[in-house]
């Protein structure tokens, strides 16, 4: 009974939590060439099951530090997962010859200037720091 | 210096010579590493389990405490060339055949020129499991070790050949198909101290299919190896059942032989898996049956059904494991009443099939704990009941089948 009061309460927390998560946007370079990514498109890069963008070139999704709390609502978000499972997930990848984990920088500032300036580099931003230089693919609100 | 070890040294001291000059390309080798610390108590002093049967002994008979069944150290180099070509050398060390020394499981050079197709060569692993080709990385599942019943008896976990992976998405998911082929180089235990069997250039051929959704995975496997070698302790059996003498009695009896041998024989692997991952659930159900042309291993089937729910940090879960025998009927073409001598030879004969028969059950309680990013610990309790003896080692007379192991593994990444 009391695991199924945990299921229940992990259940409601997990909904509750969506909305909140829903400030994070996936972004691209504005000449990447990509209009729009699905969700399913950005589980398969971020997961490592795709590796090229429509335009036939390597994507390079990047990550961001554990420190940052971007990063946990980002996968909670995306595949409803934590930290310590996605770094699971990727050692039996990486350690099975399948591909290795997104590339991780320090800060969100790093990721703009990544993706500003190159066209295959896609990231995970807060919404209220778009700008000009990036351009939004991916909206969880939508 | 063995041979192997050599090898792992010139292996070495290439990197070493391939170190400096990557400054210069902008390709750096990426450095990785996995290991896992392991402790296993047993309740039974008349029998060791094993993990898998490359081990010639483990916890309960050898030693009661044992730190040695699940501890394991790996170091993975990678290298991109280009952005199609990648390559990767990963070297472990862990109980096996050739007890801690350091062995290449892996190396090789990897093409990728699409998401739809990966071509690669060198010294690949043995994909058996449905999450990962390696079942080595304790950090990467929720379980201190695979369940034995089920992956115990597998004797190759690296080969040397080439695979291709064939991808396609279909509907909401991607269909694979993956085809390999190589010679496997490892050998294992067969029970009897210090002697092995050698799976050395015996030829392996295999694929499977899978289908892949954001949830579930389904795979479709089927492997076989020819085998090279045969049999040490068979020796004397086969030596008597072609003696010119027997055969005069009984004509049969070198056709025996040669139904009995492994030489030259056909051992076929079939596997069915299916993975759900939803969130903080995860569960996995598989089933295999492994066949052989030899008279000497008779057909036997084994499965395992898991599942672990995420709470925060902890991870609780659950493994029913069985491995039986597909039928435990052995014919026996000697005539018995002839002479002593052949009521004797014909009672080796089915002894020694019977030895191969794989009559076992495990249930096992565990808990995972994330510790950090890199590192986490888990207790499993397994609760094991044995008909045949297979896969343990030093089994004792009066050994009632049954054992207890308490586990704690801390497993890390680096």
């Amino acid at each position: 009974m009391k695991a199924l009061y945990h299921l229940l309460l992990y259940v409601s927390f997990w909904s509750c939590c969506q909305a909140a998560q829903a400030d994070l946007v996936v972004i691209a370079n504005p000449q990447s060439g990509i209009e729009k990514l699905s969700k399913d498109e950005v589980i398969n890069l971020y997961m490592g099951r795709n590796r090229k963008l429509a335009t036939g070139v390597n994507a390079m999704p990047l990550d961001l530090a554990a420190v940052n709390a971007e990063k946990a609502r980002f996968y909670a978000m995306l595949v409803n997962k934590n930290l310590p499972e996605i770094n699971s997930y990727w050692a039996r990848l990486m350690f099975s010859g399948q591909g290795s984990p997104p590339l991780q920088v320090e800060t969100t500032d790093e990721v703009l200037d990544i993706v500003g300036s190159n066209k295959a580099a896609i990231g995970y931003i807060e919404r209220k720091k778009l700008d000009k230089r990036v351009k939004l693919i991916y909206d969880p609100t939508q | 210096m063995s041979s192997r070890f050599s090898r792992l040294l010139l292996s070495i001291s290439m990197l070493s010579l391939a170190a400096p000059c990557l400054a210069a390309d902008d390709k750096p080798l990426f450095i990785s590493g996995f290991g896992t610390l392991g402790l296993v108590l047993s309740d039974s002093r008349q029998v060791d389990v094993v993990r898998d049967l490359t081990q010639n002994d483990g916890v309960g008979f050898t030693r009661q405490t044992d730190f040695g069944m699940d501890s394991n150290f790996g170091i993975q180099i990678n290298k991109n060339i280009n952005d199609n070509i990648d390559t990767a050398l990963q070297i472990v060390s862990r109980r096996s055949a050739n007890n801690f020394q350091p062995e290449i499981t892996w190396a090789y050079g990897r093409y990728l020129p699409s998401d739809n197709l990966q071509l690669r060569a060198g010294r690949l692993g043995f994909d058996v499991y449905l999450l990962a080709d390696s079942r080595n990385i304790g950090y990467s599942y929720q379980w201190v070790r695979p369940p034995i019943d089920f992956f115990g008896s597998l004797i190759i976990s690296y080969f040397d050949g080439a695979d291709m992976i064939i991808s396609k998405p279909l509907g909401d998911g991607v269909f694979r198909a993956k085809v390999f082929a190589g010679v496997a180089r490892e050998k294992t235990f067969t029970g009897n101290t210090d002697e092995f069997l050698s799976s050395n250039r015996s030829r392996l051929l295999g694929g499977h299919i899978e289908y892949q959704t954001q949830n579930w995975i389904f795979r479709l496997g089927y492997t076989q190896l020819r085998f090279k070698n045969d049999f040490p302790s068979l020796q004397p059996l086969l030596d008597s059942l072609r003696s010119p003498y027997l055969n005069g009695l009984i004509p049969s009896a070198a056709g025996l032989a040669s139904d009995l041998s492994l030489e030259g024989k056909k051992f076929k692997y079939l596997s069915a898996g299916i993975a759900y991952d939803q969130g903080p659930l995860q569960a996995q159900l598989m089933l295999n049956q492994l066949s052989s042309e030899s008279l000497l291993f008779p057909t036997n089937r084994a499965a395992y059904l898991t599942v672990g729910y995420r709470i925060d940090q902890w991870t609780p879960y659950f493994t029913y494991s069985a491995s039986r025998p597909a039928d435990r009927k052995i014919s026996n073409p000697l005539p018995a009443g002839i002479s002593p001598d052949i009521d004797m030879l014909a009672a080796g004969f089915k002894q020694a099939i019977e030895n191969q028969f794989n009559h076992q059950t495990t249930i096992s309680l565990g808990l995972r704990y994330d510790l950090t990013e890199k590192s986490n610990i888990k207790l499993q309790y397994d609760n094991i009941s044995i008909k045949d003896y297979l896969l343990v080692r030093n089994n004792q007379a009066g050994w009632n089948g049954r054992a207890n192991l308490i586990s704690v593994a801390y497993n890390f990444i680096f």
